[in-house]
């Protein structure tokens, strides 16, 4: 039925929207949007552990974990992160050990799509590190004594008081970043993960349908960044604090 | 002033149509007076056009240009030396229509957006497929054996989808063949979708390729062509009429076997076809 009508409006209109009537193209897109979605979740969750664990590292009395966590963040802040995709996948990739497949065959150790999270995730970690150490330095100094005070430990008061309340202070910086990295998942495209830029120019290419998959390809990423948005607006109303730094 | 800047157009634009057709119908006569045939060829596609360790250029192009170059001498009734100008796939139809060659053969596809740019000699001389970079060790006997594999390929190659569709394989785009090369030694996939002249090169330039064989029958074969500037009617039917030679007296597959390329069917075929005309 849908498909009829998408037919027909190749015919009538030359609107040539393949993805709603040849199965090929339809489920090429469908595992796009599939693998776009896992990415940018896999992509999420490990950057923000990077960085909530790289702000902790940095307020270390032992100063080489404070260089080694600089270091880390000028490496991936200054570099394209496009080129540091093509680094660990062409460059840290060759060299992985080879792990049997069960089939009798072998691959490397990380294929291309758990190089992607891996690459993508260290990136916006590395953005992540600077919003989280923001938050923490903006928790009054004062507040950390009272703790202190009461008797907690340095790392009671930074679980308990100071990361509570830096986390709602980066929410607004860390939900720009968080749409940055979700977009910036099509990069994965140079490396062949079959996100949904992949999909899209896999159909491109074979129905030649340019303007249409590229129409496709921004709506649906408009509703995808809108749906993590709208996520993240909830989270921040949910954790306001009535009364706190307003 | 108006007046005045649509005839300083047309000026503009007759003198460059002139300077075209001027250049155009002169290239059997510039060879001629000249001494000298200049050619844009490859040297980065062994055994097609290559340089051996001493730096000279050679391979299957480079005789074909030998052959044309006699036939030349012989028509033009002195001796015509060959000028040869490394050219590449981004910039050979460039140097071409600017004049810097005045004959083009650099293992080109024969498209119908290329007719409109550069007159392409007919008939083709070449044609090569798709087929299989894979390790041998793999034991990839025929295409069917790709169902549920992933295999490396080019982006924006249109045969992605049709052998995707038609063997149900995965394909693992990349941005250029040497990417996809890449990927491919790395063991990322089961093996390379590649051009099977291009796959070919690749073997004879051993290293690493010495484990890897091209075992699959070619598909979507897309023959090759020779090209010259528009308006060369007599340079166009003397390049035609030496094409259907090879193919009469079988030249290409003598050199097929003499670089050390797998017969391909499509030569074969002209081969027969051209015998019997």
């Amino acid at each position: 039925m849908v498909a009829e009508w998408f037919r027909q409006l190749k015919e009538s209109a030359n609107v040539n929207l393949t993805i709603f009537y040849d199965r090929f193209d339809g489920l090429t897109y469908l595992n796009g949007l599939a693998t776009t979605v896992k990415l940018s979740a896999a992509c999420l969750a490990l950057s923000v552990v990077f960085g909530i664990g790289g702000a902790w590292l940095q307020r270390s009395g032992w100063a080489p974990l404070r260089w080694l966590v600089n270091g880390y963040v000028a490496f991936f802040r200054n570099t394209p992160p496009l080129a540091q995709l093509y680094f660990f996948y062409f460059g840290v990739g060759s060299i992985m050990p080879l792990i049997p497949d069960g089939a009798g065959g072998t691959h490397r150790l990380f294929d291309n799509f758990q190089w992607a999270v891996i690459s993508m995730s260290l990136f916006a970690g590395a953005f992540n590190v600077e919003i989280f150490r923001a938050g923490i330095e903006a928790v009054p100094k004062a507040t950390t004594d009272a703790a202190e005070a009461l008797g907690y430990s340095r790392f009671g008061a930074y679980i308990h008081i100071v990361l509570p309340l830096a986390f709602r202070i980066s929410l607004p910086a860390l939900n720009n970043n968080l749409v940055t990295m979700v977009k910036g998942t099509t990069i994965a495209y140079a490396i062949g993960v079959p996100e949904l830029l992949t999909a899209s120019a896999t159909i491109w290419n074979a129905s030649t349908n340019i303007p249409e998959m590229m129409n496709v390809l921004m709506i649906t990423f408009l509703a995808l960044v809108g749906i993590l948005v709208v996520a993240m607006h909830r989270i921040e109303r949910a954790l306001h604090i009535p009364g706190y730094n307003r | 002033m108006q007046k005045l800047l649509r005839s300083a157009a047309l000026a503009i634009a007759m003198a460059a149509l002139g300077g075209a057709a001027v250049q155009a119908e002169e290239t059997l006569d510039k060879i001629k007076q000249s001494g000298k045939f200049v050619v844009g060829i490859k040297v980065d596609y062994r055994p097609f056009g290559y340089r051996n360790e001493k730096g000279e250029m050679l391979g299957l192009e480079h005789d074909l240009v030998a052959d044309i170059a006699e036939r030349l001498s012989a028509r033009l009734g002195k001796k015509i030396e060959v000028e040869k100008v490394v050219v590449t796939a981004q910039n050979r139809m460039q140097f071409l229509q600017q004049g810097r060659i005045d004959f083009m053969i650099a293992t080109m596809n024969d498209t119908p957006e290329r007719r409109k740019i550069v007159d392409i000699i007919e008939p083709n001389y070449y044609a090569s497929g798709v087929n299989l970079l894979t390790r041998k060790s793999n034991g990839i006997k025929t295409w069917e054996n790709l169902k549920g594999k992933t295999v490396c390929t080019l982006q924006g190659a249109w045969y992605n989808k049709m052998l995707t569709e038609k063997y149900g394989f995965t394909a693992q785009p990349y941005a250029g063949p040497n990417e996809a090369a890449q990927a491919t030694l790395d063991n990322r996939c089961i093996g390379f979708l590649d051009d099977d002249a291009h796959a070919a090169s690749l073997l004879l330039g051993g290293g690493p390729w010495a484990e890897f064989e091209v075992p699959l029958e070619t598909q979507a074969e897309a023959p090759w062509g020779m090209a010259i500037r528009f308006q060369n009617p007599e340079l166009k039917d003397m390049l035609s009429k030496a094409t259907a030679e090879w193919h009469r007296k079988g030249t290409i597959a003598a050199l097929e076997k003499k670089w050390g390329i797998k017969p391909t069917k499509w030569v074969q075929t002209m081969q027969e076809k051209h015998k019997s005309q």
